[in-house]
């Protein structure tokens, strides 16, 4: 039972990570049409703007976490500028230049470090909460839960009450009508790619808290899984997103406690196997979309 | 005084194909004007270029604000909305997953207005369009034709603009819901001097509605006139038969 309840708490902050990951994919994909395939590079180089404040200069972890954020919204800018911008929305070159984009992130990356997995900072030192029941969690957990849980959740707010937010609903239903009603849509194009990378790198210092650790290709690891619960609720929808987002990562850790860490992958591809071939279009379909 | 909207000389080209020639027309101060024509000629495609919705291949396009002559063929279509042009394309007009309450505030949200002055507005709309009160949770995919081509004229007029531009508003309605809409443009002309521009396939409305008319003709402007005396001239008829 102890075992259950440790597994569920690892399990919702892993999720909502997932959620947060395909919400920044179906972000870019309701203003553009197109997959940003360099996404999980994004989350990857937040973890080492991390590193590089706390191992190289020796700053504050909150320090770091900034910098973090900054490079992962940068490169997001960056990534629209140059290698999506100039290919005027062509849904399959874009496809192509991201992929080529997440290659080269991940390869400077490689070549700028040890390109082997680095020791993650930790923010405080762990102490550990006894739950009536018998479970153990540590403080870092109960963190972990909650910054993914609100971020999740702030991003819903941010696309419901800000005006950027409904700037992106609009050109997601209809990039003309943005125009006709006086929105610059090329600039809330890139800002939309800005949202979604500073998305992205919190998720990736998220995981890097989560694991203790971070490696060069943990973006396109992470960046596949986003994907997957992406495709299992159906392109477009948030909401789906949400849920299915945490459903994984509590099948997962799940999983992983009661089964074996090997069958971790296990769950969310056999998952997307049996969604492809019996809801193609995925579990929600096409109605119930937020966005 | 100005004509609120001028356009002169414009050509309108899609690649090498010519969809208008040397177009030339004006909308005046408290004018609902028509542009129609028979299927293919070009009035869509004049309307749109107006709006910089599709590339301008020649001429000039200036806006009259009530002080100042804008050039906006030189501008952007999301620069139109903040001098005061406010436009409903004829297809896809409302924010599907969107209320219809978003779907008001979003008319005026991106022009710089805020929160009060939005709701304000969105209440005097409400009174003109009783119907979109009665279901503002509601997603404006659920409304019928006549509910969305409502909302659409009315989140255009959320931006307050002098000039609104409409593109075939009578697009799929049934006769009744058409003439309930055409009377409330004529009501948001007279008494919120709204001055129109539209294009319409339904001629005989139109001509009820407006004061003055543009004929065109595959892609040229073929006759133009006041409403009255074009349907007295029976020159609608040979515009329309060949």
């Amino acid at each position: 039972m102890s075992q259950l309840v440790e597994q569920f708490i690892n399990g919702l902050a892993a999720g909502a990570n997932y959620a947060i990951i395909a919400i920044a994919y179906n972000l870019v994909f309701g203003v553009l049409n197109v997959f940003n395939f360099a996404h999980g590079a994004t989350m990857m180089i937040g973890t080492y703007g991390v590193l590089l404040v706390v191992q190289g200069m020796g700053g504050g972890f909150t320090v770091a976490v900034v910098v973090g954020l900054l490079i992962a919204g940068l490169t997001g800018f960056l990534i629209e500028r140059l290698v999506v911008r100039p290919l005027g929305g062509n849904q399959w070159a874009v496809a192509v230049s991201t992929i080529g984009a997440a290659i080269f992130i991940e390869n400077l990356v490689r070549r700028l470090t040890h390109a082997r997995p680095e020791v993650f900072p930790r923010p405080f030192e762990l102490r550990y909460l006894s739950l009536p029941g018998g479970a153990d969690v540590s403080t870092l957990q109960v963190m972990l839960v909650l910054v993914s849980v609100g971020l999740m959740l702030g991003m819903v707010a941010f696309l419901q009450r800000t005006r950027l937010g409904k700037a992106i609903r609009v050109i997601a239903q209809s990039p003309e009508l943005g125009r006709c009603l006086g929105i610059d849509v090329a600039r809330v194009v890139t800002l939309t790619f800005v949202v979604a990378s500073l998305l992205g790198g919190a998720a990736g210092i998220l995981n890097g808290l989560a694991y203790g650790s971070t490696y060069p290709y943990i973006g396109s690891y992470l960046g596949l899984k986003g994907f997957v619960v992406l495709i299992v609720a159906g392109v477009g929808n948030m909401r789906g997103a949400l849920v299915i987002g945490l459903a994984l990562g509590i099948a997962e850790s799940l999983a992983v406690g009661f089964v074996g860490s090997t069958y971790r992958d296990f769950v969310a591809y056999g998952g997307l196997v049996l969604v492809l071939l019996f809801r193609p279009s995925g579990l929600f379909g096409e109605e119930v979309r937020v966005v | 005084m100005p004509a609120v909207l001028r356009v002169a000389g414009l050509d309108v080209q899609y690649g090498g194909l010519v969809a208008a020639r040397d177009i030339s027309l004006e909308v005046h101060r408290g004018e609902i004007v028509s542009l129609l024509g028979p299927n293919g000629a070009g009035k869509t495609s004049v309307l749109r270029a107006v709006m910089g919705l599709v590339p301008r291949a020649r001429g000039t396009v200036e806006f009259f604000d009530g002080a100042t002559v804008h050039r906006v063929d030189t501008l952007a279509t999301h620069r139109l909305a903040a001098l005061g042009i406010a436009s409903v394309p004829s297809l896809r007009i409302v924010l599907p997953r969107m209320t219809v309450e978003e779907n008001l505030e979003v008319g005026g949200l991106f022009l710089g207005r805020h929160g009060g002055s939005l709701a304000r507005e969105r209440d005097r709309l409400y009174e003109l369009f009783p119907v979109l009160g009665r279901r503002r949770r509601a997603l404006a995919a659920t409304l019928s034709g006549g509910e969305q081509r409502m909302l659409a004229i009315a989140r255009a007029l959320m931006a307050r603009p002098r000039l609104l531009l409409l593109d075939e508003p009578s697009l799929g309605l049934a006769p009744l819901v058409l003439t309930e809409i055409f009377g409330l443009l004529q009501r948001i002309n007279a008494e919120a001097e709204v001055d129109v521009l539209l294009v319409e396939q339904n001629v005989k409305k139109a001509l009820e509605i407006s004061h003055r008319a543009y004929v065109m003709r595959i892609g040229a402007l073929d006759f133009q006139g006041s409403s009255r005396d074009i349907l007295a001239s029976g020159r609608l008829e040979s515009a329309y038969l060949g």
